[in-house]
């Protein structure tokens, strides 16, 4: 009996057959594995019952093969609603367009919350934040990665320690921590100055501390320059009690020292540099899986070089994530520009380069003092260089 | 229309696909109170109406009597009829004798 449960979902018709040989076409519908049920006597020779909706086609030829009557009373089932449903376009487009309402809500961003912002920079954060396309009522699609735009704000901003921007669904949760706290925990700690490089000391500005040396000493690294401990100046000791009060008093300060690098430089005579002169075409796909859909693109200009960069946008439905992938691919104009210039020229360059790497490498606080060339050659369309930099850092 | 056939032969396979061993070949026949009558074998309905009912089974004829009767389920090898059932014979075709 469990066998025709499933009428009611897959669908049945209720059907009625008249005429002389109804019991020929009972036993006919038996042989051909027609399944029948709730078969009832109306007449003499007329019958109703129902069958399976895909067995009607042969039960309507059957009862034309014999010279029966045969009619259909009801057409019933869920999945033939469905599809009688989805052959109605005005319910199709209704429901198409309903999804696309809901789905195009639910990649809008609807609400962003703060933690860990000052009162301070929370007008300023809201103004970075909608610059780079996060506001509530932005759709999520046109906003670059998260990672992008905390990257952004974290170099717009300085006051910034951190900032972590969170996607829940529809909503986003900003995190931010100020720099002020990292350095007040920081700068609590430091018990005493210790000479991180080997070198003369050219200047020092010590705040808080006993400074151990003194300007034009020669100072070696891991020496002690300035320290918070009372016992480094007074190694007789006087009062015992006094020299632990003393023991706690913490250093603040900076000792400037010359400091000398010696540097290798190569660089070629025959240079290719490459830029990106602004013009730029979007490419946009969808993507599930190792499956790509093109967008069409009305934007057919050429590049004869090109530097592409592809950003990943997940497509989410309510709070869940879809396996579909939007890919924005921008494509900019790459410029190479060939040039030879002569080895005075080229040298220039390269001290110049290796001067400001080198500065960059070892802080902003750093001066250039003096730097000399060791030694020079021209070989192979290169010219080498060994430098002798003298630069003035803080070496604490 | 297809992937529909599909689903709904899934949920409508015939009977016939579990053909039944020489044990079931001999006809098993249900009564449940006095309102429903199973029989499970090979049959032919040779008779229908609301008074009486004929089934040819292999090794012989079952004829049903009473009223208000209506074939609940019919499928090649299974009957369920409902109804008042009043009496059943067993008829032997061979010698036609009713039992």
């Amino acid at each position: 009996m469990t066998r025709n449960q499933a009428y009611k979902l897959v669908g049945y018709i209720v059907f009625t057959v008249e005429g002389e040989h109804v019991m020929r076409f009972l036993q006919m519908c038996q042989q051909h594995y027609i399944p029948i049920w709730d078969l009832e006597k109306e007449r003499l020779n007329r019958i109703t019952c129902k069958a399976y909706y895909k067995d009607a086609k042969r039960l309507k030829s059957l009862a034309k093969q014999m010279d029966l009557a045969f009619e259909t009373s009801i057409v019933n089932g869920l999945l033939l609603r469905i599809v009688d449903s989805l052959k109605k376009k005005a319910f199709l487009f209704s429901f198409l367009f309903s999804f696309m309402v809901l789905f195009a809500l639910s990649n809008i961003v609807w609400t962003i919350t703060y933690s860990g912002v000052p009162t301070n920079l929370e007008q300023n954060l809201e103004k970075q934040l909608h610059k780079h396309g996060l506001y509530e009522g932005a759709f999520s699609f046109n906003l670059v990665s998260l990672d992008v735009i905390q990257h952004e704000i974290l170099n717009e901003m300085p006051s910034l320690l951190y900032i972590g921007i969170e996607k829940k669904g529809t909503s986003y949760h900003v995190a931010v921590i100020e720099k002020l706290n990292e350095k007040k925990a920081e700068e609590n700690d430091t018990k005493e100055l210790i000479a991180k490089k080997s070198g003369i000391i050219e200047k020092m500005y010590v705040t808080s501390g006993i400074s151990l040396v003194s300007v034009n000493d020669y100072v070696k690294k891991g020496d002690i320059l300035v320290s918070g401990d009372e016992r480094k100046l007074e190694e007789d000791g006087t009062d015992e009690k006094d020299v632990k009060e003393r023991e706690e008093m913490t250093v603040e300060g900076e000792v400037f020292a010359q400091v000398w690098y010696e540097v290798d430089v190569e660089t070629p005579l025959h240079i290719e540099e490459s830029r990106l002169d602004g013009e730029r075409k979007d490419k946009y796909t969808l993507g599930i899986g190792s499956f790509v859909l093109p967008i069409p693109n009305y934007n057919k200009r050429i590049f004869t070089d090109e530097f592409t960069s592809v950003d990943k946008e997940a497509i989410y439905f309510l709070k869940w994530k879809t396996p579909i992938q939007l890919y924005h691919k921008s494509i900019y104009n790459k410029v190479t520009l060939e040039s030879e210039k002569t080895v005075e020229k080229r040298k220039q360059k390269a001290i110049e380069v290796a001067l400001n790497d080198l500065l960059l490498k070892t802080g902003n606080k750093t001066e250039l003092n003096t730097y000399y060339i060791l030694h020079e050659t021209v070989s192979n369309g290169k010219v080498k260089l060994k430098l002798y930099v003298n630069l003035i850092e803080d070496i604490t | 229309m297809n992937i529909m056939n599909k689903v709904m032969r899934k949920f409508t396979k015939p009977a016939s696909d579990n053909e039944p061993s020489s044990y079931w070949m001999k006809p098993t026949i249900t009564i449940v109170g006095k309102s429903e009558i199973r029989v499970d074998q090979q049959y032919k309905l040779l008779s229908f109406t609301e008074q009486e009912i004929i089934i040819q089974l292999q090794s012989g004829s079952v004829q049903i009597v009473g009223a208000g009767f209506m074939i609940k389920m019919m499928y090649i090898n299974e009957i369920i009829i409902k109804g008042n059932i009043a009496g059943i014979h067993f008829i032997n075709d061979m010698k036609g004798e009713k039992k």
